[in-house]
Order: structure tokens, then sequence, then C-alpha cells
């Protein structure tokens, strides 16, 4: 019998091969499972820069296998029995574990606690970013001539001092500087003495670069003839570079997000209103350094507030969502003069409106003002999927029952497609975008509605 | 390892195969042992077989060992062995010097194991060679067909793999539907022969009534397939779908092998583990007494048995179950301590002191280690005495408000006994069969779940099914029972691509916590193909 050593053997890259195809299908799953993952409401909840766990669905080996008994009367709570080793009589602990969905806070939330079918794979919010926005972006970007902003974009060497460390040196700046103090040095010599230009040099080279003692070595026919006329290097010709911020030009522009939260806004359709918003600002925050974006909720009364009070924050009242847009017209008048900024307003709301046709007239005023892109998002989670016919909600009953959405319609024209059981309005000649969310899962192709870029 | 050490090994290796002919009495097939870096025995351990087909399971499985030997330094075993002939072991570079004999001294264990238990008989002993020749084959397919399409069929027959026994007749359905006519015949014409005079009939009435009924018969057989229930899932759905491509079945054919390559590795998981922690138990003794080996070793050598054989509190050790209960069947034949005698005695005081200095244990140990499996290893020998010993216990978890305790419920001997056998009886792969390929006269194919007791996991069975909808180009329909009151129910699933008016309902999640998944792998005897885990 044979014993071989084989300490060549870990240059085997099989496993590592398909490892990097099972990391291929977990991309692919998530990318599939897009919709869902956005819709998950612990994501928004989450604190910053954490990682979140996404189900995947699908990379299990699945086979028929036993599944639980179903047990008798008074035997624990029917998740788990088996046969263990050890010390210990009846009634002793021998583990402990916590409850599944504890300290989550909130309401029973279905698919919360993704079971045993899933496989869960830990994804940063950046990358699930990356790979849910491909190829989005803000639409109907224009070059402002006045008042762009500095974007930092990396480093670079541009300007060239004396002084600096030897990593910098710029060589061939360097061999200039010596190549020109070496021929003002030789003709110098040469006018002196009348030799010829390459015994210069080499009395230059031979007395290390002073010129008086090359006309001296010269003059005395001491000169070495053996040794080759180069070009000397002295610390007055050394040239280094200087690194700096380097800064790009970008258009400036503005993002500002409005969100009805009136009394008719049920925590059902906030949800969805800060599910849209929520992805839409972190994109935008990763993908545009140069965005600036406000925060405007309104009732009654339109308010300019920070991210984490539009985010977390309840309120209710009454509607008019002439104040929203007020407020960006406001913005826009004061802080963002659409001469210097690209501006684009996103809001959202029930479309309950008590004052909708003097909403009307603030969207056109707005639309006049040539911002670049107007969405509007009606979110109704009661309403009919295929958004024509409406269900009574209470809403219906409480408001005017006529939602913006309908009077926009009338207003302007669109055209319009029916994609995933909600439909997508765009308005190219106002860039105006008009969208219907009523589940879930309509907040991703919303997005992509809203964040697209154009075809050049 | 250096050449000095490699030369010690070499010499004690020689006298590890003495001991264990001579000493031990046994006969294996010839070992090759590879000693291999970390790098490649993650790997071996990932693909199980050293040359197995490309896949990302197995990819995944490489990640997951290697994430944890490099961030715990553990779950890398000190060796993997394969059954073949010969057999090959695979033994890492950085194992201590004792810990190479004792690992050596395993492998001897279980290639004996291979070599004997009745169940490994039907075994390939070429599987490292086929398996390299598929894996090139397969590479082939990608190439050709696509990794994807390639893919999904393996994926299809990785689910299904496991649904083939290495005693499944590889005969076809015609030969099958035959040989049932032939035997369905001979029946029939039998009794018509033996009492046709008693009736009064004639030898040509009788002839006729016969080719009548033979015709019958056969237009009967010929339409119902399967002929008779099967529950070689793969091998029904190669010969008969009709979607199928050759180099599908090729797939097929070679996954249905690997899976009849594992299946008596699952099926004698405790006892193989066991016997050979016994075999490197009793050499690495007589090692120690015949001084080849330092009194340094000897520690390193104890630390790492006592590793192997530790006790774990939510499940059952193999390693320290199997080798107990070797120990004491060997023990109980030496004394005597068996047969209606000594188990019908009431007497504790004789008990005890029962000896009749038979000394036959290994020799039974020997016949046994030849016929059994585990589940009649337990079933004969995992006595109330043994169970006390071992420490037993039956735990199950309960609600204690802030959070779920797990708490010993039971520990007398024959409730924990009924537990453990009723676990090796049901957590092996459910009993499948393939009742109608033709259901409904539409080919839909029709499954049968013969209910044991355990319902199937409803989740699982559904994304099987899908695998089978695939490869059988068809709609396929399992029959399964909630428990024993309630009535059958059933389950349909389409193939990809293909949808019905009505949409299937959303699946209920279930509510299995990943801890607790881990707890129940290292009880049920099946999931893991065969592995030491250290």
């Amino acid at each position: 019998m044979t014993i071989v050593n084989h300490p060549d053997w870990d240059l085997s890259e099989r496993g590592k091969k398909d490892a990097e195809r099972h990391r291929k299908k977990i991309d692919d799953a998530i990318r599939k499972n897009v919709r869902d993952v956005i819709s998950e409401e612990s994501i928004i909840t989450r604190k910053k820069g954490k990682k979140v766990r996404v189900p995947v669905k699908g990379l299990k080996d699945y086979r028929f296998i036993h599944g639980k008994t179903k047990k008798g009367k008074g035997e624990g709570d029917g998740d788990g029995e088996g046969a263990g080793q050890g010390q210990g009589k009846p009634g002793d602990v021998i583990g402990r574990r916590a409850k599944k969905g504890d300290g989550k806070g909130g309401e029973g939330k279905a698919g919360d606690q993704p079971g045993e079918d899933f496989l869960e794979t830990e994804v940063d919010i950046d990358y699930l970013i990356e790979i849910m926005f491909e190829d989005l972006g803000l639409p109907w970007i224009e070059e402002k001539i006045k008042a762009s902003t500095l974007v930092p974009s990396g480093w670079k060497f541009e300007t060239i001092s004396k002084v600096g460390i030897l990593p910098r040196v710029h060589k061939k700046r360097t061999m200039l500087e010596a190549i020109k103090r070496n021929e003002l040095y030789a003709k110098e010599v040469v006018e002196e003495t009348g030799c010829d230009h390459e015994d210069a040099l080499r009395a230059l080279v031979q007395t290390q670069g002073e010129i008086n003692g090359a006309i001296d070595i010269i003059n005395k026919n001491e000169l070495d003839m053996s040794i080759d006329p180069y070009v000397l290097i002295e610390d007055d010709d050394m040239r280094y570079k200087q690194i700096e911020e380097d800064y790009e030009l970008h258009s400036n522009a503005v993002v500002i997000a409005m969100m009805d939260t009136s009394g008719s806004m049920t925590t059902d359709k906030k949800y969805l209103c800060r599910s849209l918003l929520f992805w839409l600002t972190e994109f935008l925050k990763k993908m545009y350094d140069f965005v600036d974006i406000k925060f405007v909720t309104h009732t009654t009364d339109a308010k300019l507030v920070d991210e984490d009070t539009f985010f977390h924050k309840g309120e209710s009242g009454g509607t008019y969502c002439w104040t929203a847009i007020d407020k960006a017209l406001y913005l826009i008048d004061t802080e963002y003069p659409i001469e210097e900024w690209n501006v684009y307003c996103i809001y959202v709301s029930d479309g309950d409106d008590f004052d909708s046709d003097k909403t009307i007239k603030y969207i056109e005023e707005l639309l006049k003002r040539k911002i670049n892109m107007f969405a509007y998002t009606e979110v109704d989670p009661g309403r009919d999927t295929s958004g024509t016919t409406q269900t009574p909600t209470w809403g219906t009953l409480w408001g005017s029952g006529n939602t913006l959405i309908k009077k926009i319609k009338e207003k302007w024209s669109f055209v319009c497609k029916k994609e995933e059981g909600t439909e997508f309005c765009k308005n190219e000649d106002k860039h105006f975008l008009v969208s219907v969310i009523t589940d879930k899962l309509h907040v991703y192709p919303t997005l992509k509605h809203i964040l697209f870029k154009e075809d050049k | 390892m250096d050449k000095k050490a490699l030369k010690r090994l070499i010499k004690i290796e020689d006298r590890i195969q003495q001991i264990f002919h001579e000493d031990l009495e046994l006969t294996c097939y010839p070992i090759e042992f590879d000693i291999v870096p970390p790098q490649k025995m993650l790997e071996i351990m990932a693909y199980n077989i050293p040359t197995n087909i490309s896949n990302w399971k197995k990819g995944r499985d490489y990640e997951i060992q290697r994430t944890r030997y490099e961030y715990a330094a553990a779950g890398l075993p000190y060796e993997v062995v394969i059954n073949a002939n010969p057999a090959r072991a695979y033994i890492m570079n950085n194992n201590k010097f004792s810990v190479q004999c004792l690992v050596m001294a395993h492998v001897y264990g279980h290639a004996a194991f291979f070599t004997h238990n009745k169940y490994f008989q039907e075994s390939r002993r070429d599987i490292v060679a086929s398996m390299k020749a598929a894996a090139e084959r397969f590479n082939n397919y990608e190439k050709r067909f696509g990794i994807d399409e390639v893919e999904k069929t393996v994926d299809a027959g990785h689910a299904l793999q496991f649904h083939s026994s290495p005693f499944a007749s590889n005969e076809t359905e015609n030969e099958r539907r035959k040989k049932i006519f032939e035997q369905e015949k001979k029946k029939a014409h039998a009794s018509g022969g033996t009492y046709g005079d008693l009736t009064g009939t004639t030898a040509t009435e009788i002839n006729e009534d016969l080719e009548l009924f033979n015709q019958k018969l056969w237009r009967k057989l010929r339409l119902t397939t399967p002929v008779e229930p099967t529950d070689d899932l793969l091998r029904y759905i190669i010969d008969n779908s009709t979607v199928l491509e050759d180099w599908q079945r090729d797939i097929l054919e070679v996954l249905r092998m690997e899976g009849q390559y594992y299946w008596p590795i699952i099926k004698t998981k405790f006892m193989n583990e066991g016997f050979a922690v016994v075999v490197h138990e009793k050499i690495m003794t007589k090692l120690f007494d015949e001084g080849l080996l330092t009194s340094e070793e000897h520690a390193d050598f104890n630390y790492s048995n006592s590793l192997v054989k530790g006790e774990n509190p939510f499940g059952l050790n193999p390693y320290l179950m199997g080798s107990m209960m070797w120990r004491d069947i060997e023990d109980r034949w030496d004394k005597g301590c068996h047969g209606s005698d000594w188990s019908e005695c009431r007497t504790v005081q004789v008990k005890d002191k029962w000896d009749t200095k038979d000394m036959k244990g290994w020799k039974k140990c020997k016949e046994i280690m030849e016929t059994h499996s585990d589940w009649f290893f337990m079933q004969e020998f995992l006595i109330p005495e043994l169970i006390r010993d071992m420490k037993l216990y039956v735990f199950a978890a309960k609600d204690a408000g802030q959070t779920i305790d797990y708490v010993i419920t039971k520990d007398t001997a024959e409730e924990i006994r009924l537990k453990i056998l009723d676990a090796f009886a049901q957590n092996t792969t459910p009993s499948i069969d393939v009742v109608n390929g033709n259901y409904d006269e539409k080919g839909l194919l029709e499954l049968n779940h013969n209910w044991t007791g355990t319902n199937l996991d409803e989740a699982y069975a559904k994304e099987t099914m899908k695998h089978m909808a695939y490869l059988w180009g068809r709609p396929v329909i399992l029959n399964s029972k909630e428990d024993k009151e309630t009535t059958k129910i059933s389950w349909k699933v389409l193939p990809p691509g293909e949808s019905e008016s009505e949409k299937p309902k959303e699946e209920e999640e279930p509510t299995v916590t990943a801890w607790w998944r881990g707890v129940w792998k290292v009880f049920s005897p099946v999931e893991q193909p065969y592995k030491c885990p250290w």
C-alpha cells in the first residue's frame, strides 16, 4: 500500500471557480427578487451603513424530505425535538435561543422572517443600490452656464515646483532644465576659449559643472578626452510634480422631494411614499455627489424638513397639495434659480386634495418655470390594479372624491403604458411624469420610471 | 511533511497493516494514501469525490468549508476516504504525526467496512475514474449547450439522485413488462390447468380461454406505465421522458450512479464510523504498547480522540455512539451476555457478574459488520443498559416567554430507544413511487408518497417537483397525506414556462430556524454523504 505526498496540490482552482458560479447565482437571485427586497420594511428603518439581509430564493438543494411531524398535545411548540447525549435529567434546560421576531417592534408583518426555503445572504446596501439601479440616472439634465458645482474627483498632478520629494520627480522636466543649463554653460565656455562644443561639455563634466574650472582646464590643455560628454544634473534642475485635489465641474442639481403627510395618508400609504423616496434619495446620494436634496412635507401647510424627520415622523390634518408646490416654487425662486440649477421635483401623495383646482394651477405655474422634471406619484393601496375604476376607499368619502391624478390627466396629455399591474404616464414636452403605486411591488418599476437615462 | 517524517510514517503504516491483518483478522482492498495540503482537502470535502463534476453547489460548499477553516480553523477533517478499489484516502499534511497514524488506522477501519458490508457490494469501485470521465463530458456539454441548460439538468438530477438504491435493477420497462406478463400468465395457466378437469371444460376450451386471457392481459400491461410502481425515480424519467436529449440522459445516469454510491454510506453512517473508531483505537493501543510512538505523541492522540468522541447535547455523535455500541457488543459476546438466558435473567447480581468466557466478541463484531445497516444495528443492539450508559435523552423545545428553551423531556430507556429508532426509520429519504406515467391519459406523471408517519415538507416537495416537471416536460402530481387521520392531499406542479388558468397559491413558509436546522442535521443520519469531520 502506498503513501504519496502531494505538497503541490494546493494549486487547484476548481473550488474557487465553482464558488464564483455560486456567487453569480446569488447575484442573479437578488436581481430577480429586487422587487421584494426593495419593499422590505426593515431596510428603511435600519441604521446607516449596516448590511441588509436579503432572502434569496431557490439556492438550496431541494429534494424530497420529511417535514415537521404533527405533535400531540403539550409537546412543546412543535419546532424542535430530538435526542441528545450528556448529563441531565428531565426538566433540565440544555439550550436557549431568542424567540424569532423579537425586538423588531411594530405590527406583525408577513414575510419579515423568511422560513426554511430561503437562503439569506448579507448584502451591502450600496451594492444593492448598484445592482438595482444599473443604467438608471437623472433624466433631462442640462448644462447650466452659470454657477456650477466643483465636485472632487480624485487627485491629479498639474503644477510643477522646485521642491518636493524624490518619488514625485518629473523626469522629463528635470532633464530639460539640466540640458538647458548645460548648453548655456557650454556656450559660455566655447565663447571664452574657442574650443568646440563637445570639448566644452567634457570639460564641464570633468569639473563637475564649474565654468571657471572648465575654462581653466581647456586653457591649460588638461582635458581628459576619455570622458563622454553627458549632461550634468544639479539640484537646481530638479523639478517635482505637485499633487492636488482634482475637481470636475458639474451642473448644479436639486431634487425637491415632496410628500403628503395628511390624515388621509394611512400607514400603508405613508410606507409606500417613504419607500419610494428612501430609495430615490439613497440612490441619488450614491450616484451624484453634486445633488442637493430638499425634503418638503405638507398637510394644510408645507414645511421644509430634514431627512430624518421626513422619513420617520408622521402627522395628520387636512390636505392642500398646492402648498407643497408653492414651497417648491418658493425654493426655486429663492435658493435654486432655474438659470443656475437643474431642478427635479418629485411629489408623492394619495391624491385626496381639498382644492385640486388650485393645485393644478400651481403645477401649471411650476411647469412654466421649465424645471427639468416634475414627477407626480399617487399611492393608493386600495385601488383596483388596472387603475381605471376606483373602489370606494374611506378617503373618497372623506375627501373630495376626485383624486388629483384624474384632474392632471384631464389637463395635460400623456403617453401612458401599463406595466406590472400599474400605469406609467409621461409627457415629454413638459417633462412631466405621472404614476400610480397600488402595491409594494410597484415601488421598483416606479423608481425605474422616474430615474431613466435618455437615449442620446 | 518532511522526508524523515514521511519515512517514519511509511514504516508505521506497514505495522498498522500487519496489526490490521494479523491481530484484528480483517481484510480490505488495497489503500492508496495521498497526503494533501489544506487547500486541496477543502476541495475534496466540498466535492465528496475529488474528481466530481463542477457545480455551483460544490462551489458553495467549498466556500463554506474555506470560511470555516480560515476563520475558525475548524471543520476540516483530517482525512477523507473514497470507497473504491483500491480505496483512496486523503490525509491533510499539517496533521500532527500521531494524528496521521490515528487517521491511517481509522482509514483501515473504513476500508474493511467498505469491503465487507453487504450494502457496499453493489457499489461501483471505479467511482473516481468514472466521475472524472463524466466531469470531462459535462464540461463539453456546457460548452455545447450552455452552462445554464446543463445546470438545470444537474440540479434536477441532484434533487432526485437519492431515490435510487444500488440494488435497483437496470432492466428496461419492456423487459419488466414481459417478465410480469410471464408471471401473471403462469399464475392463470396454473389455476386453469389444475382445476380445469373438475369444471368439465375441455383442454381446447381452456386453451382458448387462456389465449383470450393472455391477449387481455398483454393489452392491459401494454398501456400501463410503469408496469408496477417504481421508486427509482431517475431511472423511470430517463427511460420514459419524451423531452430529454441524449446528453441530458447521460447527465442523469451519472448523477443516479453518484446517488447509488452515497446510498450505502448514508445507510451505515453510525456503524461505519463507530467501527473505524474501534479499529483505530485498537491499533493505536498496540502501537503505543510496542513503543513505536512516544508518550508525547500519546497525549496528542488522546486529545484528538477525545475531540472525535465528543458528546453532542443536541444530537447524536456517530463516532461516540457507534463506537460505544461496538464496544458493548464485543464485551457482551466476550462474556456470553446474550441469548434468552441472559436477557430473561432478572437478578441484577447474577447479571452483573455474568461471564462465560466465550471470547467471541470480535468475531461477532465482524459478522455484524458484514450484514447490518444502521437501522438494524440500532434495532438489535441499542439495549436499555447501553442507553443508560451513554446518557442519552430526548429533548424538546418549550416556549419560555422571552426565549425558546430546549428542555430534556424523557430519559427512560424504552422511550429513548423508540425515539431513536423512529428517527433512523424516518429520517431517510422519503419513499416516493411513480405510480402512473400517463395520468389522465395526458402523460402527466403521478407520484405517490408512501406515508409512514411523517409528512413531506411541502415547500421542498414542490421545488423538487418543479425539477421533475422540467425533466418530464409535463405536469407532475404528488399524492401524500397530512397525517394519519386526514384524507390524502395532492399537489400539482407545472413544468417551467407553463401556466394554468388558476394560479397556484403562495406557499406557506416553514418556520424552522437556521439554528434548529443545524441540530436536525446532526441528528438525522441522512443528509450528509459520508465524511469524517475530523
